[in-house]
């Protein structure tokens, strides 16, 4: 295993980089409870959905035959028995050896590149013909490294396939008997010659040993030789079809439509959620009941498994980075100090006048001067909650003949107190983003987007650790560390995104307006607003009004890829009757570090779809926000930035 | 011994052609015209020699994507429009025509090599009837010129084309105040894929300079599968000689910790030259197909370079994938941000002649 100062660098956990060991010790089992027998057993077909950075390859690569070789080998010694004990659950592996295994299929771009080869409409054809022959490859790999890891299949290179049965109008390297060395030598064969065709210039041949295919084959043959090939009996190969997205729609139309039909070879496929346009993401509710398929959205994990699998990822991770195993550190969140409870109150005094003063003025009764040497944090939010529900008082337009009326308990409720919490850190320069809860949060359900966060808390602690100082961070610490992420985050936008510049200026607008919408004294959407929503009439009417119109063309581009690329995600709400339901847009929780917004996600705006496209093109004035808002801040500027 | 290790390559651009044209006046220029002032160098300093004829072009025009939002498409697309004005302008030079070319489909996807190479492709008669064809790829992104002279240059080995030359402008300067973003998917270029099948472990070459972590980051996460070896390409002796330790400096997490790349990988190659690069590449390739083929389950390696660096250092990248057939991903920006408007730029920029194929091989 090489030698690795942080494993927090590695941002993914499916690089071949990583040898397969290090793969098996880095693989968190949390997410793998998701899967069903069914996923083995039933011929539907799975698809796994997610953001770049879920999981969806991680997830293949565990299954991949390599894996659960290697796994299979050292089983006696392998440092997770839960991810054995699930795997035999699932029935994958049997005792010493994979009874199912996955063929590793990557939608790479000499799929896709099919589609742009002018072959005389063959195209849809010729992408069945590569996809069959990977396919097989991929099988035929899958029993050779059985063979020479487990001796599974002795004597596979005499194994003989019966072709498919007449009825299937098969190309010839499915109709005839095959043996495994004559399948193997025409499958590389026929690799072989797509590679070169698809790096030939115009007018160049097509390759004779190129027989387009009319549908997929493979997997029918697959099931035809595993139930008529006695060696093979008792062994389920697993079709896996990775980055789905990466080809053309009309492509992946294709290959879904034959994927979707039933066979007792599993098919399963990974997918980038946000791959559809903005008209196929507004209507994709759950409507897949009944359908052949089965959905399983890795995005979409509880906050609570979030956490339990980020907390699992990065103690994995913490045991194999190899600078601090001498300092057994086994906890990543004990070493995440949370802020303390208690501030002196010196430090705050101005600040705490000022709060005080505006409580005396709107309840008309005098606060107490504090006298202790330090205050309570829990103190200062209180105090922050009860102007919070003054100013909401003060506001209301029918005042009391009496003076101001009093303040129910019942209105402290816990919105109410996180946007108190919120306003008093801003307010007393108090860490609000720290302890390992919250850097999990800001993570918006990616692991790949929390191993980033987290890799610079991991070389403060290996620095730390180097100088023999206590290798545990402060919540200052955490949060100066937790915002240089966002700022990072922020600064690369333009660089990594397709649309880059144009989503990066909304992103910069729209987190001014949430700014100011949360930090206005009466704290109208508690605890803030970190996202914007249409009603999913409006934005399909808006959509459909002029598609070519060059702002409606941008503005669905934009928010494609920006969803595409996890910047924005998007919630619906069920409220309402059918079509007024609202589409909600969050941006990234990493954002809201960077605009000081709470990480939960609840609180978002209405903002037309007009003002969208402006927040795209420009940077907006808080005057161009619209009546409603630009109205009460005015006298509020001293809030905003 | 590669086919260019005896090589041409002339930095006195003008006096080059002053010799040769009035020697073989039939010339044609294939370039790309779009925002960057460098598009015209070759062109104007070609129509300044006196000579009898008139210049032939072929331009591939290049507009920023049309449904730009923000202000700067505006000022490419004056830019890119001054441009074609003062190519319309010059006297000496006969267009044959003006065609766009999107370097991206409406799905994304890069296919400007490809729409690129076949436009030439339906072009070639009249190109190949020029006794000197000049590629001019000082205004094309390498998405589009790396195909385009894998094709000239296997119709010049086929004998459709005589002399082929390749005609670059560098200025550092003018490459600072253009920062290229919205980096779409990495993807192996048109022409430059894998001759062999997949799953076959590769060793890559990306050549890199120090804005390119996110760039360098993406094609690692599109080839790392396979990788068996990393050796980045620094740029060494360089006109800045600290660049190869500045480029280190920025780098070093993704390079060291991220891609555990090894301090012995690093391979300098010197910046004004295409061919040390090419030969450079050439011995890397041998070394490791040589070494790695006696390990178990690595006889067959393939080689893949990704060109991130300068134009010269592309160029002789460009020369050693020809030669051996090696694959090159990469992903092109899919916008520009210029600082100015280049109403500075004085133009004297001097092209490096480079002759490819025909007579000076002969």
């Amino acid at each position: 295993m090489p030698r690795i100062p942080n494993a927090f660098n590695f941002r993914v956990a499916d690089q071949t980089v990583l040898d397969t060991s290090l793969f098996l010790n880095l693989y968190s089992p949390v997410y793998l409870g998701q899967l069903k027998d069914e996923d083995f057993t039933a011929p539907k077909l799975l698809i796994l959905h997610g953001s770049p950075g879920s999981g969806k390859s991680s997830l293949l690569r565990l299954f991949e035959t390599s894996t659960l070789i290697a796994l299979c080998k050292n089983q006696a010694r392998t440092v997770d028995n839960n991810l054995l004990t699930s795997l035999r659950e699932l029935g994958v592996i049997e005792d010493y050896s994979p009874k199912a295994f996955g063929i590793y299929v990557h939608c790479d771009s000499s799929l896709r590149d099919i589609e742009n080869l002018n072959v005389s409409g063959a195209n849809d054809r010729m992408l069945n013909t590569l996809l069959d022959i990977r396919i097989t490859s991929g099988f035929l790999r899958s029993i050779e490294m059985l063979n020479v890891e487990l001796s599974s299949f002795p004597n596979f290179e005499g194994m003989t396939f019966q072709p498919l049965p007449d009825d299937e109008i098969a190309p010839a390297i499915f109709s005839t008997p095959q043996t495994f060395s004559s399948l193997r030598e025409s499958c590389r064969t026929i690799e072989r010659d797509f590679a070169t065709f698809l790096n030939s210039f115009p007018g160049e041949d097509i390759p004779s040993s190129i027989k387009t295919h009319s549908k997929l084959f493979s997997i029918p043959y697959l099931n035809h030789i595993c139930r008529s090939t006695p060696e093979l009996q008792g062994f389920l190969p697993i079709v896996m079809l990775d980055d789905l997205h990466e080809l053309y729609k009309r492509q992946r139309d294709q290959i879904s439509e034959q994927f979707l039909s039933r066979s007792a070879i599993p098919r399963w496929v990974a997918v980038r959620k946000n791959v559809y346009e903005l008209e196929r993401l507004i209507d994709l509710e759950d409507a897949n009941d009944g359908r052949d398929f089965r959905e399983m959205n890795l995005d979409s994990a509880p906050t609570p498994l979030f956490r339990k699998f980020v907390n699992n990822v990065g103690n994995r991770r913490l045991r194999i980075s190899s600078d601090l195993q001498p300092y057994n550190v086994d906890d990543f969140g004990e070493h995440l100090l949370p802020a303390t409870d208690k501030i002196p109150a010196a430090r705050i005094q101005s600040e705490l006048t000022t709060l005080c003063e505006r409580i005396s003025e709107l309840s008309q009764a005098e606060i107490d001067p504090v006298v202790d040497p330090e205050i309570f944090v829990d103190e200062l939010v209180g105090l922050e909650a009860r102007l919070i529900l003054l100013e909401r008082h003060r506001n209301k337009v029918q005042q009391s003949l009496f003076g101001p009326s009093a303040i129910d308990d019942a209105e402290f409720d816990g919105k109410v107190r996180e946007a108190a919490r919120l306003f008093a850190s801003k307010r007393f320069r108090i860490p609000y983003y720290c302890t390992f809860d919250t850097l999990a949060d800001s993570s918006t359900g990616n692991v790949e987007q929390f191993l980033s966060i987290a890799s610079p808390f991991v070389d403060k602690i290996i620095s730390r650790a180097e100088l023999n100082r206590p290798i545990y961070l402060q919540a200052e610490e955490q949060q100066k560390l937790i915002r240089a992420s966002a700022d990072r985050y922020f600064e690369l936008i333009d660089r990594r995104f397709d649309r880059g510049y144009a989503i990066k200026q909304l992103v910069d607008n729209l987190g001014g307006f949430f700014h100011a919408v949360t930090y206005r004294p009466n704290a109208p959407i508690a605890p803030g607003v970190n996202g914007f929503g249409f009603e999913r009439k409006a934005l399909r009417l808006f959509l459909e009004s002029d598609p070519k119109d060059k702002n409606v063309t941008a503005f669905r581009e934009v928010l494609t890829r920006a969803v595409a690329g996890n910047v924005l995600f998007v919630k619906e709400t069920k409220q309402g009757q059918a079509g007024t339901e609202r589409v909600v847009f969050y941006i990234n929780r990493l954002l809201c570090v960077k605009y000081q917004l709470p990480l939960s996600t609840g609180g978002w705006q209405n903002i037309k779809p007009e003002l969208l496209i402006e927040m795209m093109r420009r940077p907006i004035s808080p005057r161009e926000w619209g009546k409603r808002w630009v109205e009460p801040l005015l006298g509020e500027e001293e809030v905003y930035g | 011994m590669g086919r260019w290790s005896n090589y041409f390559l002339d930095r006195d651009f003008q006096g080059f052609w002053t010799k040769l044209l009035h020697k073989d006046p039939s010339v044609c220029v294939v370039m790309g015209i779009g925002f960057d002032p460098r598009s015209l160098t070759v062109v104007d300093t070609i129509s300044a020699i006196p000579w009898s004829g008139t210049l032939s072009c072929f331009t591939i025009c290049l507009r920023p994507p049309t449904s730009e939002l923000s202000e700067n498409y505006v000022k490419l697309e004056k830019l890119t429009e001054k441009n074609i004005e003062a190519l319309r302008a010059n006297p000496r030079v006969t267009v044959s025509s003006y065609d766009e070319l999107s370097l991206r489909d409406e799905e994304g996807h890069l296919i400007g090599g490809r729409s690129a190479t076949l436009k030439i492709a339906d072009n070639l008669a009249k190109i190949a009837a020029h006794k000197h064809v000049i590629v001019d790829i000082s205004g094309l992104p390498r998405t589009v010129f790396y195909p385009l002279i894998k094709f000239l240059c296997k119709k010049s080995d086929d004998g459709i084309i005589e002399n082929l030359h390749i005609a670059v402008t560098e200025d550092s300067d003018l490459d600072r105040r253009i920062k290229s973003g919205e980096f779409g998917n990495p993807d192996y270029l048109f022409s430059f894929r894998p001759d062999v099948p997949d799953g076959l472990k590769l060793i890559w070459l990306p050549a890199i300079s120090s804005g390119e972590s996110s760039r360098l980051e993406k094609i690692h996460n599109q080839i790392e599968r396979d990788c068996a070896e990393i050796c980045p390409i620094l740029p060494f002796p360089a006109r800045d000689l600290r660049r190869a330790d500045e480029i280190i400096m920025r780098l070093r997490s993704i390079l060291f910790e991220r891609m555990l790349v090894s301090e012995n990988n690093l391979l300098l190659c010197d910046e004004e030259s295409p061919f040390d690069i090419y030969r450079k590449i050439l011995d890397v390739d041998d070394y490791y197909r040589e070494t790695l083929s006696r390990l178990d389950g690595l006889s067959e390696i393939r080689t893949v370079v990704s060109p991130m660096a300068s134009k010269m250092l592309s160029l002789g990248m460009l020369l050693a994938s020809i030669e051996r057939n090696l694959a090159v991903s990469y992903t092109e920006a899919g916008s520009y941000e210029i600082e100015g408007d280049f109403s500075d730029f004085e133009g004297n920029l001097s092209p490096v002649e480079i002759w490819l194929t025909g007579e000076a091989y002969s």
